[in-house]
């Protein structure tokens, strides 16, 4: 029994509760008509559509800038990418590995701005990170109108400029990840393989990172700034490379994201992203100062799985349709549950 | 809270006044319940069920001091109000009558004969049962049909589901 | 050289108030809008505004930061305008109601808010923004779908045509303005609704009085410091929730009178920007996340509605499309919020390191956590 308590401390119990009640909704599911392998295989989907954004939140996390309200900043550079891309007209593999290359450019930027920005205001980085990313989000909203697009995929064919609020890459790279490599076990189930590969890779990568000198040095901020002052490591410095790898990972995942989804959403659909990916890190067992890769997986999946598998149980359940305010109900209240939490001193 | 000599009498003290708090906060609600409660009277001039009255050839009527209404034999109007007590001036020929009408708290609808009120036959105010109408349709949001058949299984499309995280 | 050194004091002390008044001035003229139809707006907005932003006050002062949670009163007061629109209560009678009948929801709430943020103490405001999402959640449960079924509606015409749940929009028209006609005066070519100021100036005497009370005195403290206050003996947590209370029984009641304003209800929606607004308008009033004063509500609620007024119109004549005008205003709001709370945070970075210098190496007065 001692031993139990010390997995359950170890481990942390939300993130046993949470388990649980996805287990049991696995268990359920097929009692009220929803089938198992279809849910799965969503959630595995699911899975690699997030993951990144959840890893995106890491390093700033380590480096003491808090929890990244600001990715929607992240998530715009994606987007300028992936439609430039769609412009460009380039399909398939070079047209998402294009889109992920068009990014990066724009990622850089306003990842060093915001980075900038945040090291003037340190200790009240998270509201503000909040509205910057409302407020940049509504710029785009603007520019999306007004920015010379060309392609008829992509604009508005009544008024004949502005883009679209969806736009479908059904004809460029959809699915690119997910199909490569894929397994199919029936007729629902489909293993996005390559998805989940490319996953993995950023994962492994960023691990590394972490213990590189660059990366020991950015927690090292993030932990003990007067420490890492001490030894000469620049606090700023340290603080802006890590927004700035933050936003690089918001532009991926959401690029990402997209060739999973199938669609790229515009205008108001940043406004949420961040929220989602800060619940399933925090649900990870992740802090507002301390982020493990094992948080990232393990928060993405439960968090994902909830999602997933909350609304479909219960809607079929009581047969009526209220996944929209169940959603918002589980995810926020998860990120209430963790952010309650007393933080434990620990070294 | 160590228990000292006064802690009987302050746990009193304090009992009645949030009793007395209770007692005013439901006191409040009541009293603006009935004061507030919005009713809509329709004005008849027609004859009784029972033809003992007649309705009056053409008359004028104002509730409350609201703009008066002509109504002809056969006719209805309707008038808004609020609260319970209400004053009726008619005006028939020139005359004018005044009576003072109560309207039961918890009737949307009234229906005032007054032609019973002027012969002073009671009740003069019946509460209003409207037909059954057929079942609203949901851009219409006046209907007063009592009940629509809920059809249990509809999936519900009509409510707009907000953006939040 | 001193006579520089203080005006460029001056334009750092009050530079959001600047800003706005510089954009809103550029603006007036492409907007297209009269000075007496951006005036009599302003009157109205006030009246309509005001005691929402007050309700904000209380929060700041016991150290918690931006109340976001504000939310869940204004969540209250619809429920309980919910229930005056139900029994067919008109005029200000009904709005009393209103008001009566959401005060044991709008305690419950706040009490609850209270308690969570106890437990998130350094991260108040993110986790009330959060826990007004998660009650938003609830409230939709509850008035999408118990409403009407396990809770009888006697009204059929507020009934979704499904059969249960509460209509989109609900029609205000019994309680529409009943507070701002009450005593509405006219000068000159603008109508004042004065009831509903005499109720908001009700409101800055109650808190006046307030801060000078022991529970005052206590919340005070807490904003001050907390583990002094602790030590001193002030129960902290316990005036931490009641300063959260009445901020969410103030934004019950400022919900209330904001809806009876505007005549009609978006049931689901109208509570999502109330916070946004209020918070908005005291950040542009010049108050901090650590300091807020009953001028500070005023002047921003003027800074910001008139921004707001004049900027569709502008925006519209400057990039030439309606949709964009709405972008625009968004913008702008959530950009003036996003610089107000970078210059203030910047200020009093700057205010610790002038202190640590004067001091020579002493502590720094704030501990400058979020």
């Amino acid at each position: 029994m001692h031993s139990l308590k010390r997995i359950g401390a170890d481990f942390g119990w939300p993130r046993i509760i949470i388990f649980l009640f996805l287990v049991a909704l696995f268990l359920a599911a097929p009692l009220v008509g929803v089938r198992v392998d279809a849910s799965l295989s969503d959630v595995f989907n699911r899975f690699g559509q997030n993951v990144f954004f959840v890893l995106a939140l890491v390093p700033m996390i380590q480096s003491g800038c808090g929890l990244n309200f600001g990715l929607s900043l992240g998530i715009i550079a994606g987007l300028l990418g992936a439609t430039l891309s769609v412009q460009l007209g380039l399909k398939g593999a070079p047209g998402f590995f294009g889109a992920l290359l068009l990014s990066a450019p724009f990622a850089i930027l306003f990842g060093w701005l915001y980075g900038k920005l945040l090291n003037k205001v340190k200790g009240e980085e998270m509201t503000i990170a909040m509205y910057v990313g409302f407020a940049g989000v509504m710029f785009m909203c603007i520019m999306w109108l007004i920015l010379p697009y060309t392609a008829p995929d992509m604009i508005w064919g009544y008024a004949g400029h502005g883009l679209r609020t969806t736009i479908s890459v059904e004809n460029y790279w959809i699915h690119i990840l997910n199909d490569f490599l894929a397994v199919s076990l029936g007729p629902v189930f489909r293993f996005p393989t390559g998805e989940i590969l490319f996953a993995l890779l950023g994962t492994y990568l960023m691990w590394l990172f972490l213990r590189t000198r660059t990366g020991t040095a950015m927690t090292a901020v993030g932990s003990n700034p007067d420490y890492a002052r001490a030894s000469g490591i620049s606090v700023d410095k340290m603080r802006t490379i890590s927004v700035v790898i933050s936003t690089l990972l918001g532009a991926v995942g959401i690029i990402v994201y997209q060739q999973s989804f199938g669609f790229i959403q515009l205008y108001n659909a940043p406004l949420t992203m961040p929220f989602t990916a800060i619940a399933a890190i925090l649900i990870g067992g992740a802090s507002v100062k301390k982020a493990s890769m094992l948080n990232v997986m393990v928060g993405t999946f439960l968090f994902q799985g909830l999602l997933t598998m909350t609304p479909s149980v219960i809607n079929s359940w009581l047969q009526t349709d209220m996944s929209e305010v169940v959603r918002i109900v589980v995810s926020n209240g998860i990120i209430i549950y963790a952010l309650t939490r007393k933080t434990k001193v620990s070294k | 809270m160590s228990g000292t000599a006064l802690d009987p009498k302050v746990r009193r003290r304090r009992l009645l006044v949030r009793a007395a708090l209770v007692l005013v906060y439901a006191g409040l609600m009541g009293l603006v319940f009935v004061r507030g409660k919005g009713h809509t009277i329709l004005l008849d001039n027609k004859d009784s069920e029972d033809g003992a009255v007649q309705a009056i050839e053409t008359l004028t009527v104002s509730v409350d001091g609201q703009e008066p209404i002509d109504l002809a034999a056969g006719e209805r109007d309707q008038a808004k109000v609020q609260g319970q007590g209400h004053r009726v001036v008619i005006t028939v020929k020139g005359q004018k009558v005044e009576r003072r009408i109560t309207v039961p708290l918890s009737e949307e609808m009234l229906l005032l004969s007054l032609p019973k009120l002027l012969a002073g036959v009671q009740p003069a105010v019946t509460p209003f049962v409207p037909p059954e109408a057929p079942p609203a349709d949901d851009q219409q949001g006046q209907s007063n049909a009592f009940t629509s058949p809920a059809d249990p299984n509809a999936t519900p499309g009509a409510p707009s589901t907000p953006p939040a995280p | 050289m001193s006579g520089k050194r203080s005006i460029g004091r001056f334009l750092r002390e009050h530079a959001v108030i600047l800003l706005f008044l510089t954009v809103t001035v550029l603006a007036i003229h492409p907007s297209g809008l009269s000075l007496v139809y951006i005036v009599q707006e302003l009157i109205t907005r006030l009246g309509r505004d005001s005691f929402l932003v007050l309700a904000l006050l209380l929060p700041i002062y016991a150290g918690m930061g931006l109340n976001f949670g504000m939310t869940l009163g204004a969540m209250a007061g619809q429920i309980g305008l919910i229930l005056a629109i139900n029994y067919n209560l008109l005029g200000v009678y009904g709005l009393v109601f209103a008001a009566l009948a959401s005060l044991p929801v709008s305690l419950l709430m706040g009490y609850l808010c209270g308690v969570v943020l106890n437990r998130a103490k350094g991260r108040e405001m993110v986790t009330g923004y959060i826990l007004a999402f998660f009650v938003n959640g609830i409230y939709q449960f509850v008035v999408l779908y118990l409403m009407g079924s396990l809770i009888p509606v006697r009204s059929k015409a507020i009934v979704l045509s499904r059969g249960y749940g509460i209509r989109n929009t609900l029609n205000l028209d019994g309680v529409r303005q009943s507070l701002d006609t009450l005593l509405a005066v006219h000068a000159g070519p603008f109508v004042l609704p004065v009831a509903t100021f005499l109720v908001i100036a009700a409101l800055c005497v109650f808190i006046i009085w307030f801060k000078k009370t022991k529970l005052g005195q206590d919340m005070r403290a807490v904003g001050h410091d907390m583990h002094v206050a602790d030590s001193a003996g002030v129960p902290v947590d316990r005036t931490r929730i009641i300063a959260i209370i009445i901020s969410t029984v103030l934004a019950t009641l400022g919900q209330i009178i904001f809806l009876q304003n505007m005549g009609n209800m978006a049931t689901y929606n109208a509570h999502d920007q109330t916070s946004f607004f209020a918070v908005a308008a005291i950040l542009v009033g010049g108050a901090s996340v650590k300091k807020a004063t009953i001028p500070n509500v005023f002047i921003g609620v003027v800074l910001l509605h008139a921004l707001f007024v004049v900027s569709p119109g502008a925006g519209q004549k400057l990039f030439g499309e309606a949709m964009i005008g709405e972008y625009f205003r968004q913008f702008i709001g959530y950009g003036v919020i996003a610089v107000s709370l970078v210059l203030y945070a910047w200020r009093s970075r700057r205010e610790a390191e002038r202190l640590r210098d004067g001091l020579r190496g002493g502590p720094a007065a704030n501990g400058g956590s979020q």
